[in-house]
C-alpha cells in the first residue's frame, strides 16, 4: 500500500470519527439541557412553583433516550474501529451494511436524504472489512452527490448465484458522473466488482461468497 | 428581548427555550432553517441562536438570509464540531460562536452581550 492510499484510508477513518463525534456532541448537548431543565424546575419548586410529575418523567425519559442513542453511536464506532484489527476476516455482509448505514446517517441527513437498510440476506464474505466499509461508504457518498432532495436511498444485500452483493438503490443513481476512480481501483484490489446501473438506478458491489 | 433558537435537535431547542423562559427571556424555536424562515416574518427577534450544521438550509445560509431580511438581528452560532473551518466561518459571521454542550448561563451572557445589555 502506497503513502497516498494510506492517507486516503486515514482520511476516511477521520471523517467517520468526526461525524460520530458530532453526533455525540449533540447527544451530550440534549442531555445537558435536559439535566439543566430538571435542575431549573427543582429550583423553581423551592421557590414555590408546583412540580408536575409528568413533566419530570418526560424530561428524565428524554435523557434516558439520549443515553441509549449515545450508546448505539459508541457501539457503532467501536465496531468500526475494530474493523482494522485483521487484514482479512469473515463478516456478515448484512451487519456491515447496517453499520455503514448508521455511520453515514448524518451525512445523508445533511443532504436531506433518507438512508435505509432494505432486505438483507445473511451472507458471510471473506474480505478486508475496512476496505469493504470504505467501498460501501463510498457508494453512499457517490449516491448522495446525485440523489434528489428529500429522496430515499436503500441499501440491501443478497446472495445471487453463489456470490454476494450489496445494492444501493435510489432515484438519480447510475445516471450521474462516473464512479470515483479510487473506489473502482480499491474494488479491483479487493477482487470485487463495483458498478453503476442507470436502468435500475442502482450501485452494486459484487463480492465472492464465503460459507459460514 | 426575544430570541429565536434553531437546531435540528428538537429536544435541545425545546429544553433551551424553556430554560430561557424560566430566566425571563422570551424564546421561540424551530428545527430547520425553513421553519425558522416562517417564524421570522415581522423581524421581531433580537437574537437568533443557530446550529451551524443542519439538514437543508445550514446555519450559515440561514444567517445570511435572515440578516438580509432583518438587518438589526444579531446572531450566535452553536456547533458540535468545533472544527477549524467551522470556527472561522462562524466567528466571521456571528457575534459569538459556542461549542455544544453550552452552559445556559454562558448562552444568556452572550445573548445579553449581543444586544448590548
Amino acid at each position: 500500500m502506497n503513502d497516498f492510499r494510506s492517507r486516503e484510508d486515514l482520511q476516511f477513518f477521520g471523517r467517520i470519527c468526526a461525524s460520530v463525534s458530532h453526533d455525540l456532541k449533540n447527544v451530550l448537548a440534549v442531555v445537558n439541557e435536559g439535566a439543566g431543565l430538571l435542575s431549573d424546575l427543582s429550583l423553581m419548586a423551592e421557590k414555590g412553583m408546583p412540580l408536575d410529575p409528568a413533566k419530570l418523567r418526560s424530561v428524565a425519559g428524554s435523557i434516558q433516550a439520549q443515553i441509549r442513542r449515545g450508546d448505539e453511536i459508541i457501539k457503532g464506532l467501536n465496531t468500526f474501529a475494530h474493523s482494522v484489527d485483521e487484514p482479512v476476516s469473515s463478516v456478515n455482509l448484512a451487519e456491515v451494511v447496517s453499520l455503514v448505514v448508521s455511520l453515514a446517517a448524518r451525512l445523508a441527513r445533511a443532504r436531506n436524504v433518507s438512508l435505509e437498510v432494505g432486505a438483507c440476506d445473511e451472507v458471510f464474505v471473506r474480505i478486508d472489512v475496512y476496505a469493504l466499509e470504505y467501498l460501501l461508504h463510498g457508494m453512499v457518498t457517490h449516491a448522495l452527490a446525485h440523489a434528489e432532495d428529500g429522496g430515499v436511498l436503500t441499501f440491501s444485500c443478497s446472495s445471487p448465484g453463489g456470490g454476494s452483493m450489496a445494492t444501493l438503490t435510489g432515484a438519480g443513481l447510475g445516471t450521474g458522473a462516473e464512479l470515483p476512480g479510487e473506489l473502482t481501483a480499491l474494488a479491483g484490489e479487493q477482487d470485487v466488482v463495483l458498478a453503476a446501473d442507470a436502468g435500475t438506478k442502482t450501485l452494486e458491489l459484487v463480492i465472492g461468497k464465503e460459507m459460514k | 428581548m426575544k430570541i429565536l433558537l434553531v437546531d435540528d435537535e428538537m429536544e435541545l431547542v425545546t429544553a433551551m427555550a424553556e430554560r430561557l423562559s424560566l430566566r425571563g427571556v422570551d424564546a421561540d424555536w424551530a428545527v430547520s432553517g425553513e421553519q425558522a424562515m416562517e417564524l421570522v416574518d415581522g423581524c421581531d427577534y433580537d437574537v437568533a441562536v443557530l446550529d451551524v450544521k443542519m439538514p437543508g438550509l445550514s446555519g450559515l445560509d440561514l444567517r445570511r438570509t435572515l440578516s438580509g431580511k432583518c438587518p438589526g438581528m444579531k446572531f450566535i452560532f452553536l456547533s458540535g464540531h468545533g472544527s477549524e473551518s467551522d470556527f472561522k466561518a462562524g466567528s466571521a459571521e456571528a457575534e459569538c460562536y459556542l461549542i455544544k454542550p453550552v452552559s445556559i448561563e454562558d448562552l444568556l451572557a452572550k445573548i445579553r452581550e449581543a444586544v448590548g445589555e
